[in-house]
């Protein structure tokens, strides 16, 4: 019978059916938390989820996200992405793989200076992918190379996955962006000695590059450098440090780096009023797409909690007896596979709430756990069939490469992730040290 | 019925370009704050309020042009296999049926909130600054209301694209 099922886990079939039948996931959390609500709250079911909308409109913390939005719509449209690739070349170029660390580099950077998870990989796509092609690299290389780049937007500071899972953990968003630097350093550390290793084992996967496009003399490198790639990065060092030093609130160093970027394009001549304009624009659009699904995931939330959700949950978790490692690995596999088929946004919207009173009661540093959590969302990213990462990629990739080029090319990059994430699991200062130094 | 779906589409626009100039809005006072607190040493009481109210602002009243520029999110390896009729009877059906109520009902205790905050000139309850609340209230329920009227033109739009699939373009225009 149909009313012999938990009305929470109803709500979940609700969900997911609405979702699956493609309407936008912000509004199917919304009409499912109405559907829901009604039962309980009757007449007052308006002002209920009204009440969960200001609660979200009114959060000071989530002002940081337009501005980090700004940011990356800022530099998407300014031509600082070819230069920087262009400087890269040159100061990388020559090594083994070269053209794929200079995009991983270039990835790192521009995770650094954007919040948007996507945009990333668009953007560095755009321009790497035809040189790389150029250059006779394999097809898998390449789609693993920028797959992996991009998947970095996630974990690099100032990562808005970071901002919004903190808020709903109800952790400090300045400590979790610390306990994700050393992993995220780590990574890319990872991500480069494999192409490093890749280049060396199959030269010719990675061809190298004729010698006179990369052997500058040592003046010439350092002032690509100073030019190319200086003035970014003090840009990103501005923003991160002021946020993990403590100094400034996230929302402040976003707007710092907001005005910073526009005085970058100016720097560079790439500033125009339409420029700032379609930024703008791109910037509310993107802005309004995530706190749509914050305040969709909200509402449902309240909904799911009143009608005894959490309980339920607490009862399975209690009744198979878990400890904390097996909480742990369990809401690190609820990350994983409902990274699946939902964007990162819901999945941290509806899994964060639920495991949020359980990892109190037992106990586990919210912290490091939030910093595999992150790890854990961004793999699933990554990971093949159903991947963010591979759609972004179709959808600037050449017609030529192939699906099963791209899972090849991603799964040692998955590898790379899954020992980040083990290194966290076994060594937990590598999250927790930077936060503590914070307090 | 076309001249009232592109006043519809005018307005969401409208409050786009509103909402756009808010985040220039937020971005400034926010700076603004930075450079009282650090440089001058003499941290402001009101950036904090108006910081999270124009944000908060600023993404309501987007709400409209997300929708109308397919902006949000949606999944569609299932949905996609179905024949476009069904997909466009689909969407419209979840949005009359279940996104319309809900969004009367939420507008209209926006609205009710923000007639009774004018009402009684009540204030921001943690602020030092304590502003009245209602402009906020009232923006928030603006953005709402335009949200509303834009589901309901994406639903026109989609039904006669469930009529007549063929001389119908698409709903978002974006694609």
């Amino acid at each position: 019978m149909l009313f012999d099922i938990p009305i929470p886990l109803l709500m979940f079939a609700t969900l997911f059916a609405f979702i699956f039948l493609g309407v936008p996931v912000a509004f199917a959390l919304i009409g499912t938390s109405f559907l829901f609500g009604l039962s309980i709250f009757g007449q007052v079911t308006g002002l209920q989820l009204w009440n969960q909308l200001f609660d979200v409109a009114s959060r000071y913390v989530l002002a940081a996200v337009p501005m980090f939005i700004f940011m990356g719509a800022v530099l998407e449209r300014s031509r600082l992405a070819e230069r920087l690739f262009h400087s890269m070349r040159m100061l990388v170029g020559n090594l083994p793989g070269g053209l794929a660390l200079a995009t991983i580099a270039m990835c790192a950077l521009f995770a650094a200076g954007t919040g948007i998870v996507g945009a990333v990989e668009v953007l560095v796509g755009l321009i790497a992918i035809p040189a790389m092609m150029r250059y006779g690299y394999s097809r898998s290389l390449i789609a693993g190379t920028i797959c992996a780049g991009g998947s970095l937007g996630t974990m690099i500071p100032p990562s808005i996955v970071v901002v919004i899972y903190a808020a709903m953990a109800q952790i400090s968003i300045g400590e979790l962006f610390a306990a994700v630097l050393i992993p995220g350093s780590m990574m890319v550390v990872l991500f480069v000695v494999y192409i490093v290793g890749h280049a060396m084992l199959f030269p010719a996967d990675a061809p190298r590059l004729p010698a006179d496009d990369v052997s500058l003399p040592l003046s010439a490198r350092l002032r690509v450098f100073a030019e190319g790639v200086i003035p970014p990065l003090i840009l990103i060092v501005a923003v991160i440090g002021s946020i993990l030093a403590g100094i400034a609130s996230p929302t402040e160093a976003a707007a710092v780096g907001s005005i910073g970027v526009v005085l970058l394009t100016i720097w560079y001549r790439d500033f125009s009023p339409k420029m700032l304009f379609d930024a703008l624009m791109k910037t509310i659009t993107i802005n309004t797409m995530v706190v749509f699904i914050v305040i969709g995931g909200t509402m449902f939330a309240g909904v799911f909690l009143v009608h005894g959700g959490s309980r339920m949950v607490d009862d399975l978790i209690s009744a198979w007896d878990l400890g904390p490692t097996g909480v742990m690995l369990m809401f690190l596999a609820v990350l994983f596979l409902l990274g699946f088929v939902l964007d990162w946004v819901s999945v941290v919207l509806i899994a964060v709430p639920l495991f949020v009173p359980i990892i109190k009661v037992h106990g586990i540093d919210p912290i490091w756990l939030g910093a595999m959590a992150v790890v854990m969302i961004q793999t699933s990213y990554l990971t093949p069939p159903m991947a963010p990462s591979i759609f972004y990629l179709r959808s600037i990739a050449p017609p030529e490469m192939t699906f099963g080029e791209m899972y090849r090319g991603v799964a040692p990059f998955v590898v790379c992730q899954l020992l980040t994430l083990a290194l966290i699991a076994v060594a937990p200062w590598t999250a927790t040290w930077l936060p503590s130094l914070m307090r | 019925m076309r001249p009232l779906l592109r006043l519809v589409d005018g307005l969401s626009t409208a409050c786009a370009w509103i909402a756009s100039a808010l985040a220039l809005v937020l971005i400034a006072v926010t700076l603004f704050e930075v450079f009282m607190r650090y440089v001058a040493g003499t941290p402001t009481i009101w950036v904090f309020d108006v910081a999270y109210m124009v944000s908060g602002a600023s993404v309501l009243l987007a709400g409209g042009h997300t929708l109308r520029t397919e902006g949000h999110v949606r999944i569609d390896f299932v949905s996609s296999r179905f024949p476009p009729r069904v997909q466009a009877l689909v969407q419209a059906a979840f949005f009359g049926l279940v996104i319309l109520p809900a969004l009367y009902f939420i507008t209209a205790a926006s609205w009710r909130k923000a007639w009774a905050a004018f009402l009684r000139g009540e204030v921001e309850a943690v602020s030092p600054w304590a502003p009245v609340i209602w402009p906020f209230y009232t923006a928030l329920t603006v953005g709402l209301v335009v949200l509303s009227l834009q589901v309901v033109a994406q639903m026109v739009r989609l039904l006669a694209q469930a009529i007549s699939p063929a001389d119908t373009p698409r709903p978002n225009g974006a694609h």
